[in-house]
């Protein structure tokens, strides 16, 4: 037997220097705090996107050359009658001039009735004819104002910049992406805090102000994230209540809540300098690291005063809490780590950067709440009367916890797993429903109801414009454009996926060519074709400017954007089946169809990522726990009894997910891995403690009864102590913070019940011979 | 293939057209009809008939997919429709199947209307001055060579072997001898023309670009009559208690209760959409053809909702 040899050996050299240690430690922590609070908010767009997707590597190609404008929508619609009135005109101006004078704004793409680029034309007997659609002599009479209605009637404005119902009107920007004065990255956050200044300024009783852009959402998406601090801040008093109750002592629950604080700070600081930043995905770690910290560091502060309250002096009460949690205390929280690192199976950044940043919180525990815990504990004394009071409590819960080992008892033991079994093969059909990617309308990162998002949902109404494009590039050979044969093909591949269920509207090259051709003829529909000619063609053609975004300078690529009713899975797999189906039938040498770009083609992407995910990463975690479990106590049976409640609790989790309309996406399919890994722990824990009573040579009923005694409080202290950490997350503004606190929530709670209930049920039936 | 050597290395492509979900929301150029029935033709070979007055349409399979620009009943049976590339088809059962007929093979031409008068006697006109007739029943075409080459884009019947040529350049062209002779009139206006709506005593209304509608009683004296609009008018047609209706811009339509000497908008229930092509069904509702399908009005829908 080496291990207890190296266990005490460690411990003794440990132990021997402990306020050297203390102080390195102490050094250490500081250290990193330095560190971390440099730490950054890093959410970009990039990192959400999966590696090595096909659709990604197309979208990747083409990013440069047609590479999304980052345009910003500022919309100013009535509340009730129309636009025509001198009050709306003079905001619309107001509003305009002030766009066009923010920091970051491309000042030529300024759009809006009242910017000298829009213009309307009109089709007269020489040729075309037009002007202004707000005419500089513009004055807000009545007469002034019919005859602005009359041009953007006239103009190709008409649902775009002013709704068909004459109820609103939007001004449009693009921005810069460096900052022309400092040349760094523009600083979307400030775009996004002038935007909202805007709304406060033109916001009334009359008109309301919504506004949309990529700039605005990074602007929510990181105040939201900011409040993270808030919740966190929440999070530590509802724990340090709990731990209070549960240690009845100042010290004790100050104690390990700092060590546990510490572990957040190593995890921070040492995250900082492996040089990643922290992601409004990944903001959740800290609170898990916390609570796992905790729930580590209560397991320690018990074995501690149990020893205290046996007569032993604090030292050595340290040592033996020490001794007798790093085995299972290490295995638990390995196998936790294994759960995260299953995680990176997914290969989307800001998920691996979950899994990393969870990994070396964990492995940060280990140092803080098994080694440097006990050795903090070492120095303390319990005041006088703290025995009683612990003992106090202990008889209280002593009787719960004999009645909760009832559950062992054969007949109700077989009903409950009876009941587990039911409850699995019901939730196993409600599981296999789940939906792959968000099923909601708008920006999936913010909430359903959030002012963005209901912004989106007034403009899209509204306005023809969708807010869910996929970009199908279409892939030809050079000046494709001017060939019929390959826009003529193009026009049938936008016909046929305007046809596809659930897309809007359809923008190509081939249909604008085809609106261009009816205007060179006078404007009369019947020309709405494409001409055979090649010199008519390419007139048409040529009047299709490449910052439109449907053609590349020498029409080799031209991209068609589907704009669509929604970003829902089954959208978006209609609509990529569609783009091969056509590239399959049709598609040929000199002309290929690829997907994809545009925020749905990445969620396209994603979507296939998580799909192929989904069945793996739940294997793997699963193999884990199941490999770490059979190491740690090399029995199939025990095995068995910690592995099924956690395949239970996993299965009912998704059953939730479909009951809350949470898809699964890769901001909720590592949640199922999290809560494995996590959910393990309880097992490990009353195992430990069942086999040191079997140790003493207990029969099975009185071990698990001693065992539930001993563990169930700590198993039931974790379980709320977890709940809480994540729990504070339904409160969020951003969604996918919502979804994944709701999940771990469920899971953690739900591994709690079924350790204390299904798992000593489960083992009284296949301990049956004893 | 096309005859000669051309410079033009691209090669017509066609093929059947596509049964679309959407084909009914699409753009429909042409719309006549024979008693119950109607068909509408359009964009993409996309033909749609209608047993019902035009109550619910029905997309019909056609071997091709260019667009259609027109289509004309001869009795119960035959229907015809030609389009662009030079496309002609023929249906022989009531517009439920279509086949390809040859007349001419050119994607540059784009035929924009054919017109039976009687069983045999037909004509195909279309773009740069292609005016084709036949004189059995469309078994032979013959193409009439013309010194001028605008486009044609109505040939429009008006009884008694009175035949009107419509098309670009201010052509307003009359027969009197089902197009042996043609008499180019002066309508006063060099813009293009669309339609005309023959008048009794040989005189019609005629319409083209930008609102402009021109009267004549008589074919000699020209009168221009003013409406609100100035939007292209596609096309019009008589009712059978003598108003008449012309389409104007997207969500009107123009209404005349005497004549065509003056009109008024009506407007459409679908505001966004641009009015092509009318038929007035056997029950009395009109249809008119959009670019965004076709719209039903019940007959009383004419009467209400005018402005001057």
């Amino acid at each position: 037997m080496t291990k207890p040899t190296l266990l005490a050996t460690v411990e003794e050299w440990l132990f021997r220097h402990r306020l050297g240690f203390l102080v390195l430690f102490l050094v250490l922590t500081a250290v990193l705090f330095g560190f971390a609070t440099q730490t950054k908010v890093d959410a970009r767009f990039e990192k959400q996107l999966p590696q090595q997707h096909e659709y990604i590597e197309t979208f990747r190609k083409y990013q440069d050359e047609f590479g999304g404008a980052n345009r910003v929508i500022v919309a100013l619609v009535v509340k009730e009658g129309d636009v025509f009135t001198a009050d709306y005109f003079n905001k619309l101006e107001a509003l305009t001039d002030e766009v066009y004078a923010m920091h970051g704004v491309r000042q030529e793409s300024v759009t809006s009735l009242f910017t000298p680029n829009v213009r309307f034309t009109e089709v007269v007997e020489d040729g075309f004819s037009g002007g202004n659609v707000v005419p500089a002599d513009f004055e807000t009479t009545p007469e002034g104002l019919a005859r602005v209605r009359e041009n953007a009637l006239k103009s190709n404005y008409m649902g775009r910049l002013v709704t068909d119902s004459f109820n609103g009107a939007m001004v449009m920007a693009n921005l810069f992406e460096i900052d022309p004065d400092t040349k760094e990255p523009l600083d979307t956050f400030a775009v996004a805090s002038e935007l909202e200044a805007l709304r406060g300024k033109y916001e009334d009783d009359k008109t309301g102000v919504h506004i949309i852009g990529f700039s605005k959402v990074m602007g929510d998406v990181r105040s939201g994230a900011l409040n993270a601090i808030t919740f966190f801040c929440i999070t530590i008093v509802i724990t340090a209540l709990l731990v209070w109750l549960y240690s009845q002592s100042f010290l004790f629950s100050v104690l390990p809540m700092s060590c546990s604080l510490a572990a957040v700070v190593w995890q921070l600081g040492t995250l900082h300098l492996m040089g990643y930043g922290i992601d409004p995905m990944s903001i959740l770690v800290p609170f898990l690291v916390f609570a796992i910290g905790v729930s580590h560091g209560v397991q320690m502060v018990r074995v501690f005063r149990n020893q205290l309250f046996e007569g032993v002096d604090a030292v050595e009460a340290a040592r033996s809490a020490f001794r007798e949690l790093l085995v299972p205390g290490g295995v638990a929280l390995l196998t936790d780590t294994i759960g995260f690192i299953t995680i990176l199976l997914i290969p989307v950044p800001t998920i691996r950067e979950l899994a990393i940043a969870a990994s070396v919180g964990v492995a940060a525990i280990i140092v803080t709440n098994l080694i440097l815990l006990p050795l903090m504990l070492s120095y303390l004394k319990p005041r006088a009367g703290y025995r009683e009071r612990v003992a106090r409590r202990k008889e209280k819960t002593v009787v719960f916890w004999h009645r909760v080992a009832l559950v062992t008892r054969p007949r109700l033991a077989k009903g409950l797993v009876i009941v587990g079994t039911i409850l699995f093969v019901l939730g196993f059909d409600q599981a296999a429903r789940v939906e792959v990617g968000d099923l909601h309308q708008g920006v999936p990162e913010l909430r359903p109801e959030s002012r963005y998002n209901r912004d989106t949902a007034v403009i899209t109404e509204n306005f023809n414009l969708g807010v869910d494009v996929l970009v199908a590039f279409t892939e030809t050979v050079k000046d494709g454009s001017v060939d019929y044969e390959v826009m003529e093909l193009l026009d049938r591949f936008e016909w046929h996926l305007k046809n596809v269920e659930g897309v809007k509207s359809v923008l190509g090259l081939a249909g604008m060519a085809r609106k261009i051709n009816s205007g060179y003829s006078e404007g009369s529909l019947k020309w709405q074709v494409l001409p055979f000619n090649k010199a008519m063609l390419a007139q048409s053609v040529g009047r299709v400017e490449t910052s439109t975004g449907l053609t590349n300078l020498d029409g080799s690529v031209l991209p068609v954007m589907v704009f669509l009713e929604d970003h829902k899975a089954e959208t978006l797999r209609q609509v990529v089946a569609a783009v091969k189906a056509f590239d399959t039938e049709h598609g040929r040498e000199k002309i290929r169809f690829r997907l994809a770009g545009g925020n749905a083609g990445v969620m396209a992407a994603s979507n296939e990522v998580v799909r192929e995910a989904q069945f793996p990463i739940l294997i793997y975690v699963f193999a884990a726990v199941i490999l770490l479990c059979y190491a740690s106590f090399r029995s199939v049976r025990i095995v068995i009894c910690i592995v099924l409640p956690l395949a239970l609790v996993s299965v009912l989790a998704h059953t939730l997910m479909l009951w809350m309309d949470i898809g699964l996406k890769t901001s909720t399919l590592p949640v199922v891995a999290l809560g494995v890994g996590e959910g393990v722990d309880y097992g490990i824990y009353l195992f430990s403690c069942f086999l040191a009573q079997r140790k003493k040579g207990l029969a099975f009923t009185k071990a698990m009864d001693a065992a539930m005694t001993q563990a169930g409080s700590a198993i039931v202290f974790t379980g709320l102590t977890l709940s809480v950490g994540v729990g504070t997350w339904a409160f969020s503004a951003l969604q996918i913070q919502v979804d994944m606190g709701i999940l771990l929530m469920f899971m953690f709670l739900m591994n709690m019940v079924c350790a204390i209930v299904l798992l000593p049920a489960i083992a009284r039936l296949l301990f049956r011979s004893e | 293939m096309a005859k000669g050597e051309q410079p033009n290395p691209a090669k017509p492509v066609d093929g059947p057209a596509v049964m679309a979900r959407l084909a009914k929301r699409s753009v429909f150029n042409d719309i006549h009809g024979q008693a119950a029935s109607a068909i509408a033709v359009g964009e993409r070979g996309h033909i749609l008939l209608s047993v019902d007055h035009g109550n619910t349409w029905t997309q019909q399979p056609a071997p091709t997919r260019r667009t259609l620009n027109a289509v004309h009943w001869v009795d119960s049976r035959i229907v015809w429709s030609v389009g662009h590339q030079s496309v002609v088809l023929r249906s022989q059962d009531g517009g439920k199947t279509w086949n390809k007929i040859s007349v001419l093979d050119d994607p540059e031409t784009a035929f924009l209307d054919v017109l039976f008068v009687g069983s045999k006697k037909g004509f195909i006109v279309g773009s740069y001055g292609k005016l084709f007739s036949t004189s059995d029943s469309g078994e032979k075409w013959s193409e009439v060579a013309q010194d001028d080459d605008p486009h044609f884009y109505q040939i429009a019947s008006a009884g008694d072997g009175v035949l009107w040529l419509i098309g670009e350049f201010g052509t307003v062209w009359r027969s009197k001898d089902l197009g042996q002779a043609w008499e180019p009139l002066d309508a006063l206006y060099e813009g293009t023309f669309f339609g005309a709506l023959p008048l009794a005593k040989r005189g019609a209304v005629v319409f083209g670009l930008r609102g402009n509608i021109l009267r004549s009683e008589d074919g000699a004296v020209w009168q221009k009559i003013e409406t609100r609009t100035n939007a292209l008018l596609h096309g019009g047609t008589t009712l059978r208690d003598g108003r008449m209706v012309l389409t104007a811009g997207a969500g009107e339509l123009l209404l005349s209760e005497n004549s065509g000497q003056s009109f008024s908008v009506v407007p459409l229930p679908d505001k966004a959409a641009k009015p092509i092509s009318l038929w007035e069904a056997g029950d009395g509702g009109l249809l008119v053809t959009t670019d965004r399908g076709i719209i039903r009005l019940q007959p009383f829908d004419l009467a209400k909702g005018t402005e001057q």
